[in-house]
């Protein structure tokens, strides 16, 4: 396998989730576990700390073939060019996103929703275009869907990755408890 | 022997012609006379945000600063600090690059960023040549040395170092000119004094090393930048007659004399120039934006990063003499972004596709025509580089960086405790500046989307900036982002960041977006009452009351505009647009002709001047006008409509050919659709369309719209016909995926309130107050959002006959 899978979208889109799943298959999750598990992500972040400087440095990417690794949104655009990728983009809805991410940072940004949701517009749209522009192939994974049917997007994941694991491994890996902060529950 | 296309190009940073027409008709700038005389001149368009090195840049490679990545008078040094902005940061290759590519030699002096220079085919001497302060110490004569990277070739380095001038070697005398009353002053404690004689040596040594080597080495190009005039006007314009308020008499008497001076000192060097060069050279003068220099010379100062910027007036200055070039004319709708393309076309080279500026063709006696390419970056040849990859700071940045300090330009850097995080805060704030000056450079340049992307990340809500949060507000309006942009306003006045009357105009945007002119309305009444003299609200306030055809109030705002602001173009085509309106057609003329010739690059102005020729049927005129429009606002589809019809009236089949395949190219679907002021001219309107034998769709006896379904998603595709009548209170629910061709009914609001209780409710009060608020509310309504529509073409009929005429029969066609 020649590509790099790569895990996208924006924080507290579900991508730690699909690493956990992908953790589960025969793809080796590329990660330096530092970034330890915690209330917010029980079963860990799936995050390396070279990520954090791709804008500067990306050549830790050529060690990533064949391996999966979280690169979020729209820092991926730092990715290098000269390497082969296959991209899986997470997408949940953006009042549960900014939701999750004020209770994360213990914030209340109720009054900065719009900008949060423009910023987030801005960086799906030129994650978007990286990939179209490099003709990456991407599959589109709805956070809700995957919770709610996982036996069903799972199979859409394997196939595109090409995986051969049982897909019952992979699908007890999501615990539907895990879906927290749903836009209509919880809010006053 | 001369070559032929030598060019000489001459910088004058701020330089303006509200000044120097002045000094001109008093005899006492006969260089510059000589030139304009011989020449053309014009004024040239500035860029925003107004910052020379960023101007200068834009100046030297035709592209805005997004593109050629100067941004600010700082930049990251790459290793944790700060250096004054430099050649590293341009990413496109300059004027001089391309002609190095293209065997010509050039001498480049004092260019504002070019340290360290380039080993171009000729000579570069760079913008800190002059620069005698290490740090804050100003170096003796004695041991004052070339920093490295300052001069190419090397060869040089010695000559031209021993003709730069010390400001200590600018005597007393030298400087009385300027202040004649110098003696009064305590020479010692008096800053301002040492100020003069700091510009003076520097201009001076800019001056010499361009004589030097306009004499002794072969050149195809010389050009030259000072920006003496530029700092002259920052430090005493507040002096310069008319006495400001609150001004000092003694320091007006003695310093109102300064800026005088500054100007004549440069018609001086210029004369110097104009001596050396033969009648084969071409002379062009430019200065990147201009300097108030009456009323609108702003009171104060804002104390934020690049403020003395607000003194900068929007046009600087072009001139152009020499051979083929026309004599005692004037150009319009120059912008500095056309510098470098005009320059090529004077050495016959192509002008890149990729430039933002264009060549100005107007200035040659014959007609030439423009070679172009797609880009000078893909061009596979030598066209240099720069001779030192870094250069080691000796103190020079610390002395060009104090010196933009004095300036105000940036913020000194306060050191009040940890060092190294004291810089790294600075060095961050450097960063958010720069890319506050990108974003607004893409703004400038109409890429709302692009700037909203950056002012987004850079904004903190911790550290509000009244600037950031402006142009967020302003890119969230024209991005129809309402939402956003009202969360920002409730941010600003939560947190009082701003005069609540300035609030209000912001707001006022929002609401006109939302399609609410009564509020707009409101709010722009209490913010006029607050800014009587502010033009831009002003100016808002005069569109809008436009867009609801309050045309006498509009009248008066905008003649206020223009009383404020003589030959304002935004005032004159509000003036024009209200004439247009109301018929008076030789009247608009006027206007826009003035708005134009005021301001050339004005794409809205040329297509209402179309409109009205096309309406006094001058149609030839009017092809004129919309040509223009489509060359210098492409994106503007309905200008194409425009011209399909008159090329088709005018019989001219290649052309009418031509632009139908533009529209055809543009159409997502075009429908044409009646509507307007449901009375009784509406209803005749629609009726002699139905006597041409046109089939309309919609029922055109619902004059208020009872029968339209518009939660219905197909309610506008099942009328099925290419021409609709949609009645005026449904008119905005039109669906975005059409293009359309609006046909509005003027009718008086009286008169429709009769007609409507007569056909409606026969027997009634034939004056029903509510109705007739209803009625005009529908109106207001209506206009509003037809003003906030980009592809709509409008077209008013105020009489029924009107539908007979040829424009509109052929419009419905």
């Amino acid at each position: 396998m020649s590509e790099i899978t790569v895990v996208t979208g924006l924080p507290r889109s579900g991508t730690s989730l699909m690493m956990q799943i992908i953790d589960a298959s025969s793809i080796e999750v590329y990660s330096d576990g530092k970034r330890e598990r915690d209330i917010n992500n029980p079963q860990g972040y799936y995050e390396l700390e070279a990520v954090m400087g791709i804008a500067q440095d990306n050549s830790f990417l050529d060690d990533a073939v064949g391996k999966a690794v979280k690169i979020v949104a729209p820092i991926i655009t730092f990715c290098k060019k000269d390497l082969n990728y296959r991209v899986i983009v997470m997408r949940r809805n953006i009042d549960e996103i900014l939701m999750s991410q004020e209770k994360m940072l213990e914030k209340d940004q109720v009054s900065e929703r719009e900008k949060y949701r423009t910023i987030y517009g801005f960086h799906l749209k030129k994650t978007y275009k990286f990939l179209e522009e490099q003709k990456i192939p991407f599959l589109e994974v709805q956070y809700s869907s995957l919770v709610d049917d996982p036996e069903n997007e799972i199979k859409k994941i394997t196939e595109f990755l090409s995986l051969n694991d049982k897909l019952e491994d992979l699908v007890q890996v999501v615990k539907p408890e895990l879906y927290r902060n749903k836009s209509n529950e919880g809010i006053q | 022997m001369a070559k032929k296309n030598k060019v000489l190009f001459i910088g004058w940073d701020a330089a303006d012609w509200k000044i120097m027409d002045k000094l001109m008709a008093s005899g006492l700038m006969p260089a510059m006379k000589k030139v304009v005389d011989n020449g053309v001149r014009g004024q040239l368009a500035t860029l925003d945000p107004p910052l020379s090195p960023m101007l200068w840049t834009s100046m030297a490679t035709g592209v805005r600063p997004f593109e050629h990545g100067v941004l600010g008078f700082v930049e990251h040094d790459g290793s944790g600090g700060v250096r004054p902005v430099s050649s590293h940061s341009r990413k496109v290759k300059a004027i001089w690059n391309m002609l190095t590519m293209e065997g010509h030699k050039s001498n480049v002096v004092g260019w504002w960023p070019s340290n360290p220079v380039e080993n171009i085919n000729g000579c570069m001497v760079s913008n800190l040549f002059q620069q005698e302060k290490k740090g804050k110490e100003t170096v003796d004569i004695d041991d004052w040395d070339i920093p490295e990277g300052t001069i190419y070739p090397e060869r040089l380095i010695e000559r031209l170092k021993e003709l730069r001038v010390h400001p200590n070697e600018i005597t007393g005398n030298l400087v009385m000119p300027f202040v004649p009353q110098a003696v009064k002053l305590d020479k010692k404690g008096d800053k301002r004094l040492t100020v003069i004689q700091r510009f003076l040596a520097h201009a001076s040594s800019i001056h010499a090393a361009t004589t030097e080597l306009m004499e002794t080495e072969e050149w195809d190009f010389t050009a030259v930048y000072h920006d003496a005039i530029d700092h002259f006007c920052h430090a005493f314009m507040k002096f310069h007659p008319p006495q400001m308020e609150g001004m000092d008499d003694e320091a007006f008497d003695l310093f109102k004399d300064v800026v005088l001076g500054a100007y004549v000192f440069h018609d001086m060097m210029l004369e110097r120039l104009l001596g050396m060069i033969d009648d084969d050279t071409t002379v062009v003068i430019a200065s990147d934006h201009g300097f108030h220099s009456d009323h609108l010379r702003p009171t104060h100062v804002p104390e934020v990063p690049s403020g003395p910027a607000v003194e900068h007036a929007p046009f600087g200055v072009f001139v152009a003499m020499g051979p083929g070039i026309k004599k005692g004319e004037h150009i319009f709708g120059a912008s500095i972004l056309d510098i470098t393309p005009t320059l090529l076309t004077l050495f016959d080279m192509p002008v890149g596709r990729d430039m933002h500026g264009k060549p100005l063709m107007e200035i040659y006696e014959n007609p030439k025509e423009v070679q172009y390419i797609d880009s000078w970056e893909k061009v596979d040849k030598f066209g240099g580089e720069l001779v030192v990859k870094s250069v080691p700071d000796d103190g020079t940045n610390a002395a060009a960086l104090q010196q933009l300090v004095d300036l105000g330009y940036i913020n000194d850097m306060k050191v009040d405790g940890d060092p190294e995080k004291d810089a790294a805060n600075y060095l961050k704030n450097v960063i958010n500046e720069n890319n506050f000056y990108l974003a607004k450079s893409y703004v400038n340049g109409g890429y709302h989307e692009e700037a909203l992307e950056i002012l987004l990340e850079i904004e903190n809500r911790d550290k509000p900036d009244f600037r950031i949060l402006l142009e967020i507000v302003g890119c969230a309006v024209k991005t129809n982002r309402f939402a956003l942009a009202n969360e920002y306003i409730r941010f600003i006045r939560k947190g009082n960041l701003m005069e609540e009357n300035y609030v209000n105009v912001l707001e006022a945007k929002v609401q006109l977006g939302l399609n609410e002119p009564d509020k707009t309305m409101r709010l722009l009444k209490d913010a006029i009452q607050h800014f009587p003299d502010a033009i831009d609200v002003l100016l808002d306030f005069g569109r809008l009351l436009n867009t609801v055809c309050e045309y006498d109030d509009a009248v008066k705002i905008f003649q206020r505009v223009v009383d404020l602001d003589p030959g304002n173009s935004y005032g004159l085509h509000g003036l024009g647009v209200a004439a247009l309106r109301t018929e008076r057609y030789e009247d608009a003329l006027g206007y826009f002709l003035d708005a134009v010739e005021s301001v050339y690059y004005y794409p809205f102005a040329h297509f209402h001047l179309g409109e009205t020729f096309a309406l006094m049927k001058n149609y030839e005129a009017a092809i004129e006008s919309f040509e223009v429009v489509a060359a210098i606002a492409p994106q503007m589809p309905k200008t194409y409509r425009w011209l399909l019809d008159l090329y088709e009236i005018v019989g001219d089949e290649e052309k009418s050919d031509r632009y139908r395949k533009i529209v055809d190219h543009y159409d997502l679907g075009e429908k044409i659709v009646v509507t307007g002021l449901p009375g009784e001219k509406l209803e005749e309107t629609l009726q002699k369309i139905k006597d041409k034998g046109i089939e309309i769709g919609g029922d055109i006896n619902d004059l208020l719209g009872d029968t339209v379904d518009v939660l219905n998603p197909n309610w506008f595709a099942d009328l099925g016909q290419k021409i609709n009548y949609i009645p005026l209170r449904v008119l905005g629910s039109l669906p975005p995926k059409f293009s359309y061709r609006i046909m509005f009914v003027n009718d008086d609001s009286e008169d429709v309130m009769r007609h409507l209780v007569e056909k409606e409710w026969p027997g009634k009060e034939t004056f029903n107050p509510d109705l007739m608020d209803g009625v005009r509310e529908q109106e207001r309504r209506a206009r509003t959002w037809l003003s906030q529509q980009p592809n709509l073409d409008l077209f008013y009929i105020n009489l029924p006959d009107e539908v007979d005429n040829e424009l509109i029969t052929h419009y419905l066609s």
